[in-house]
Parts: structure tokens; sequence; C-alpha cells
């Protein structure tokens, strides 16, 4: 994981993590698969528990065309999409962020230590974010780093 | 109930633990669905459960407690009725859902599903196939190429050409746009309400950079639109780019998009076929563990109303074994139960209500036993001091009781004993006693009174014999005859003493007046008319008897006098010692007496003018009955713990066993010469000593015994 930040946005880039078999399976037998990436900031307290700063959740979305052999992908949250002609397209898009906006600068205070874990989640079928949904994934941390902003 | 019953929910519990291991889910596993920790979750509380009841099933056995046993069974047996079947049903479900499952994912099914899903795509590749071999074809025609590199353009030739095109082509639409991707010409089939131009997408852009032939589907609600984009040269310049369009039938999309969808969920379902057999199971298993739950604890709470009645009944037997009779148990439903609990609550108050009438009665018994005895203690304490000999004889004539002075005053032996016949043991000088019983038998009167002359060791008692007939209501059912003798020896000697007193007194006062005179006058013949007498060897005889007569009688009157007027003793302690030493001094002229001292100095308390007067009385006898014989008469001193003895015993003839029985009787001698009175004014101061003169042996040798007290006797005594 890489942490970047200019003077008002904190940048996050992950490198594409390995996506299991199953997932690779679903998307060519044709069934929806979406990736969620939750990304938690907390500030490091040394003797209680950390206070969380803010928690962004990324749900990126491939839905195989078995027709016309080719996929859409999309962003779950805001629903922008488009079309990739393989899988590989699909899970480069699916499995890593480049640079991605994950907090305002503002919000976190120079000096202090700030904990940022990456959390990966694939889900089979169709993408709910109904509360319910969100209680039942049990994210996997795939990434976790210590900042401190000067 | 056996131990192996009570063990099973242990038993069981045990079992389900090994399954909650069993289905515990692998931490490898990077999903575990939420319905195999409802599954857990639940094994965790019956388990626990079962736990909980198997301890306290085992704790019930040790506590012995009431119903348990029971309880426990009809648990046992309702969750197993419910147990077995559930699980046969699962193993069943499971089966039929694993054969339903290869059915479902039969491998011609899969080949289906692919060749269907083939078809479709075949169409689709189609239709790009023609679009893109179409838009080739329209970008080399040379006509429309020539129309849009002559300048100004002719639209109506271009339009006509573009129109042949998409009719021979089968397109719907057909577009041509110029290097700044404004539209030029269109043609389309759909007649002028789709008149609207459509912006160039990313695919025509690079086909106007690159000069490739590109298609795109376009999917929207209700039809899919394969698009083509083809550029169009002139001179070898790319001066525009051929748009055509084509709407793909309703129908075929339609069935092609069913079949993907099937598709797609077929091979959803055959990636998750073990997850679904792997949820039928849990849910079954879930709807299993469910149902026993629920059997058990409706199992536990029927078992428990059914059984709660026989525990109370239980328990308040164990009470009423106790003794506890004020158990009641206060509710019971109405059946069969209820109506032994009713029954039991009536027996429960019924024995209450006969152990108090016992109790009181038992109470009364006890207070009438109490009075009984008490009455018996006063009764025996009287028997026991009474001075009166009593004696109960029951109506076949054997003894039921028997006082300690009847004992005593008739000397009874060892035989006379509650339970004997009386006619048995009245033999000898006790024949009085039975002819007196005998008597009170056989008259038709109550009561009878007698005076009876016995001798009882030598000495003759005058007892006053009284006799009662016990029958009739009085006696409490008991019928026999009750016997009172009273010894009035005593009474009847001072009577008979009293009356020779007086006798004695009046003879004295008679005869002493005249005794003088006579003796005077006799020796005033014997004086006077000696010489002038015949014969004065006959007056001398007769003179000499007058007077010897006279004195005789005169010694008698004295006689006579001490009897009536005998003066009280006047004790004191003396040294017995010095009485027998006076009777060694007075009678040592006689060499036959022989003296033995006593061992010790003891100590006699006794008025010892008196006393000598008895020994010497006794030694007078003694010396008399041998005059003849000279047999030597002993007399001797000895003591025991409170009487000094003094013992006279001599060789003379004896004492015959008739005149024994009334030697110390006044006015009884066996001498000519004798008043009579010796022995009974003898007796009579020993008897003012409290002591007693007896005679132990009337013969061989002839042995009488004085004993006197040692110290002062104290005032109860005396």
């Amino acid at each position: 994981m890489d942490i970047r930040y200019d003077d008002k946005v904190i940048y996050c880039s992950i490198d594409r993590v390995d996506i299991s078999d199953q997932a690779i399976l679903a998307l060519n037998q044709g069934t929806p698969v979406t990736f969620v990436w939750n990304i938690i900031i907390e500030e490091v307290n040394d003797y209680w528990l950390n206070k969380n700063v803010g928690e962004i959740t990324i749900a990126r979305q491939a839905i195989p065309d078995l027709i016309s052999k080719s996929l859409i992908i999309s962003d779950a949250k805001n629903g922008i999409s488009r079309r990739v002609a393989t899988i590989d397209d699909a899970i480069e898009f699916l499995s890593g962020l480049d640079h991605f906006p994950i907090l305002d600068r503002s919000l976190l205070k120079p000096g202090v230590r700030y904990n940022i874990q990456v959390q990966f989640h694939i889900q089979e079928g169709q993408f709910s974010d109904a509360w319910w949904s969100e209680s039942m994934r049990l994210g996997t941390t795939v990434a976790e780093e210590e900042i401190r902003l000067p | 109930m056996t131990g192996f019953m009570r063990m099973l929910p242990l038993l069981m519990s045990i079992m389900l633990w090994l399954v909650i291991f069993a289905l515990w889910p692998d931490q490898s596993s990077s999903e575990t669905s939420f319905i195999v920790w409802i599954n857990i979750t639940l094994l965790v509380i019956l388990s626990a459960a079962l736990l909980n009841y198997g301890v306290r099933l085992l704790r019930q056995q040790k506590e012995r407690s009431a119903g348990s046993g029971l309880r426990a069974k009809l648990v046992i047996a309702l969750v197993s009725m419910l147990l077995i079947p559930t699980s046969i049903l699962l193993v069943s479900a499971n089966q039929m859902v694993e054969k339903g499952m290869d059915v479902w994912f039969d491998v011609r099914v899969d080949t289906l599903l692919d060749q269907a899903l083939n078809l479709a795509q075949g169409f689709y590749a189609r239709v790009d196939s023609d679009l893109k071999q179409g838009l080739i074809t329209a970008m080399n025609d040379d006509e429309l190429r020539s129309h849009m590199a002559t300048l100004p353009v002719s639209y109506s030739l271009l339009n006509t050409r573009m129109a042949s095109l998409m009719q021979h082509e089968g397109w719907q639409s057909i577009q041509i746009f110029d290097l700044n991707e404004r539209l030029v010409a269109q043609v389309q089939s759909e007649g002028l309400s789709g008149l609207e131009s459509e912006a160039l997408e990313e695919e025509a852009k690079s086909t106007l950079t690159l000069g490739l032939v590109s298609t795109k589907l376009i999917t929207r609600d209700n039809e899919e639109i394969a698009v083509g984009y083809a550029p169009l040269r002139a001179h070898q310049n790319i001066v525009g780019v051929l748009r055509a369009k084509i709407v793909l039938p309703t129908g075929v999309v339609k069935n092609a998009r069913a079949v993907e969808a099937d598709y797609r969920t077929y091979r959803e379902l055959e990636r998750n076929r073990q997850s679904i057999r792997s949820t039928f199971t849990h849910a079954m298993l879930i709807a299993t563990l469910i149902v026993i739950l629920a059997a058990g604890i409706v199992a536990v709470g029927f078992a428990r109303r059914l059984t709660s009645p026989i525990g109370d009944l239980a328990r308040a037997l164990e009470r009423v074994t106790e003794g506890d009779l004020t158990v009641s148990i206060p509710s019971a439903p109405e059946d069969e139960l209820g109506s032994l609990v009713d029954s039991f609550n009536r027996m429960t108050l019924r024995l209450k209500q006969n152990v108090e009438a016992l109790e009181q009665t038992q109470k009364e018994l006890t207070g009438a036993l109490d009075s009984s005895r008490q009455r018996q203690y006063v009764l025996e304490t009287l028997l026991a001091n009474l001075q009166t000999g009593v004696l109960l004889i029951d109506a076949s004539g054997n003894i039921r009781l028997l006082n300690q002075s009847m004992r005593e005053l008739l000397n009874l032996s060892t035989e006379w004993v509650p339970g004997r016949s009386i006619a048995s043991l009245c033999i000898g000088r006790l024949q009085l006693v039975c002819q007196f019983y005998d008597e009170l038998c056989h008259q038709e009167d109550e009561n009878l009174q007698r005076e009876l002359e016995l001798t009882v060791d030598h000495n003759s008692l005058h007892i006053l014999a009284r006799g009662v007939k016990l029958s009739g209501a009085g006696s409490a059912g008991f019928s026999g005859y009750l016997m009172v003798l009273d010894d009035v020896s005593s009474l009847a000697e001072a009577q008979r003493h009293r009356a020779w007193s007086e006798v004695a007194q009046r003879l004295a006062h008679e005869i002493k007046n005249p005794l003088t005179p006579i003796k005077l006058a006799a020796e005033r013949l014997q004086r006077r008319f000696r010489k002038m007498a015949d014969d004065t060897e006959v007056f001398d005889s007769c003179t000499h008897a007058i007077i010897t007569q006279v004195e005789r009688l005169q010694r008698l009157i004295v006689d006579f006098s001490d009897l009536a007027r005998l003066p009280k003793p006047k004790p004191e302690t003396v040294h017995a010692r010095d009485l027998i030493t006076d009777m060694a001094e007075l009678y040592g002229a006689y060499s036959r007496v022989h003296v033995e001292q006593f061992a010790d100095d003891t100590l006699c308390y006794c008025d010892a003018d008196q006393i000598r007067q008895i020994l010497i009385n006794l030694m007078d006898n003694a010396l008399a009955a041998t005059e003849e014989s000279l047999a030597p008469v002993h007399l001797s001193g000895g003591h025991d713990l409170n009487m000094v003895e003094f013992h006279i015993q001599d060789g003379g003839s004896g004492i015959s066993e008739d005149a024994a029985e009334h030697i110390f009787e006044a006015y009884f001698s066996t001498k000519e010469s004798g008043s009579g009175l010796g022995l009974a004014i003898a007796n009579r101061i020993a008897d003012e000593h409290n002591g007693n003169l007896t005679l132990l042996s009337n013969a061989n040798p002839t042995h009488f015994c004085l004993r006197l007290p040692m110290e002062e006797p104290s005032m109860e005594q005396s």
C-alpha cells in the first residue's frame, strides 16, 4: 500500500491483490462479482482504543455478458460503467486502487499517528448496500500502514 | 430408574459436544455460513440443557427426590419418541436432496445449457460479423467514397447510395460523420421519429484516429443494438466515419438473455452445489434441533405437570411416615391424580383425628396408670411399713400378696411367696391360720374376726385375725380373701398384767393386813404357850408352819406388789463387765457356776439394779434346775453391733415345749413353790429397757439370752 498526500487530499494506492480462482470462475460463468474495499482511518492511541477518524467503502463490480463475451465494469457507488472485452481487464480494474482519494487532509492533525487499514471482500452475485448485507461482509485485511503528517 | 437412563442425558450431551466439534468451521475456510453458527449455537444450548438436566437427574437420584425418576423417564421417552423419527426424517431428506442434486446437475443439462449459450453467442457473433463485413463493404464502396470526396457533396446522391447500402446490408440506420464529428448524412429505417443526432462514442473516435472497423453492443431497456464504425477514405485520407446500426430482434435477444440468465443461475448453483447441500443439511438440522428443543421443553413441562402431584404425594407420604400428620397437598388437577390427592388428604385427616384420639386416650391411660402406680406405691409403702400382717389370697387359694410384717409376725419360711397355695403352706403351728382361712371361705358373712394364740420362736403370740371376702363390683373384678393379722400380745399382756396388778394389789391389801397379826399371834403362842403344850414338838411344828407360811405369804404379797408397782427403770451407762463380776462374786460359792467375762470393756445402757434382779432370777432358776443333777451353769457375756448379750445356760432337765410357750407369762411356773412372776417381771424389765429376754433353747442346755442396748436409744427408736 502506498499512501500519498498533497495539500488537501490523502490518496491511497494498492497493488493488485490476489483474486481467488472462485471469483474468476464466477466471472467466467457469468456471475457478477463485486470487489468491496473498506478503508478505515484511525487515530492511534497508546493506552486506549483507537479513535475512528473516517471510513470509506469502495465497491467495484464486474457484470459478465456471456452473450457478447464482454464484461461491464462499474463503480457500484456512483454507477459509472464501461465495457471491457476480457476478464483480465476487469480484474485489473477491480483488484487494485490507484491514487484513490480517501480523506480530506484537514481531518488529520499534524504529528499525530494515524493507522490506515484496508479490508477487501469479494462478493459474488448482485451487490447490495443494504445494512444487513454490509453487516454480513467480513473483509480480510490486505494492507495496513501507519502515517504521521508533518 | 436405571443408572443408564439417568446417564443418558449426559451421554447425549457428550455426543452433541462431539457433533459441535465436528461442525466447527475450519479456520482456513474464508467464508462460513451463518446457518452453521446458528446450528452450533442451538447444539450448544441443547447440550448445555442436557448436561444441566443430567446433572440434576444424578443429584435427584442422590437426594432421592420424589417423582424424579418417573419425570426423567417421561422426558426421555417423549424426546426419544420425537428424536428417532426426526433423525430418520433428517437423514432421508438429506439423501433425497443428494439424489435430487445429482439429477439437477446432470451432465446433459450442463451440455444443453452450454449449447444454448453457444447458440446465443453464435447469433450475436454472426450479427457482429455481418455488421463488420457490411461496414467493410460500405467503406470500400467507390460510389459512396466519390460522393463524399466530391465537393460540394451531393446529399441526394449520397443519401440514395446510403439507403441502397442500408437496404442491402439490412441495417436499421446508417450515418456519415466528417472529421469534425459532425453528422453529414443519415439514413434510417425508422423514419422521421428518430432524427435526433447521437454523439460519437469512444470507438468512433478510435476509428477516425486509427482507421479501424469496430463494433459495439449497446444494451438498452427494451432492446439491444449492434453499432459498427468504419472509416471513409478518399485518396488514402480519412474523410469521415461511417456508423451503422442493427437493432437485434427482440425475441431473439429475449431468448438469448434468458439462456444467459439460466446459464448463469445454473453455474451459480453448480458452484454452490456443496454449499446448497450443506445449507439444506444445516437447515434441516436447525429444524430438527428446534423440534427436539421444543419437544424437550414441552416434555419437561408435561412431565413436571404430570409428576408434580406424584412428587407432592411422595413427599407428603414421607412426612406422614415421619409422623407429621398436618401435611396436606394444596391443589391438584381434576383427574385421577387429583382424586388420589383428595383421598390422601382425607386419609391424613382421618389419621390425624385417630392419632389425636389415641394420644388423648394414651394421655388418660398414662394418667390413670400414674395414679394407679401412685396408689400402688402408697399401698406397697403402707403394706411394707404396716405393723399389721396382710395376706391376700385369690379365689383359687393362691397367695397374691404378702407383706413383710406378716412374714415377721409369723416368722414365715421362704416358701411363702405369691403364687403358692396357702393350703400347702399352713402346716404345724400355722394350721390355725389355715383354719381361720377355711372358716372365712366357708362362712356366709363377708367379714370374720378371731383371736388366735400362736407360738412363734417359743414366744406365745396373741393374734387378732380379721378376714374379708373380696368379690363383686367393689373389688374391681377380683375375688379372693384378705386376711389381716395383728399382734395384740402386748395389748393382751398389758391388759392381763393390769388385771393381775389390780388383783394383786387387792389381794395384797386384803391378805397383808391379817398376816402380821397371825404371825405375831403365832410367835406369841410359841413364846407363852410352848411350856403349856402337851406335845412340844407338835406345838413347835405347827407354830413354825404358821409362821413359815405367813412369811411365804408375805413374800408372795411383796412379789404381787412388785409386779403391780414395778418401778420405772433409771438407765445409765454402766460397764457390762461389772454386772458379770457382781454375779461371779454372788455365786462364787457354787463350784458348778462358770462365769465367762466379756472379752472387752462393753458398755450397757440400763438400770443396773433391775438388770442384776433379772440375772439373779435367771441364775437362781438355773441353779434350781440343776440342784439335783449338779450340772454346770454357764454365765457369759457378748455383744453385737448395738446390743449387749447375757447368756445363761444350764444342763438341767430343761423346759417342756408347752411350758416354753408360756414361760414368760405371769403366774406361770413349773415349780411348786414358784409364784410364776419371776420371768414375767424379768421379761417386763427387759422390755422397758428396749431389750428382750428370749429362750434360745429349752433343753440341753436350757439357754436364756438377755439383750440390752449399748447406748441410749434415740427418740425415734424409743
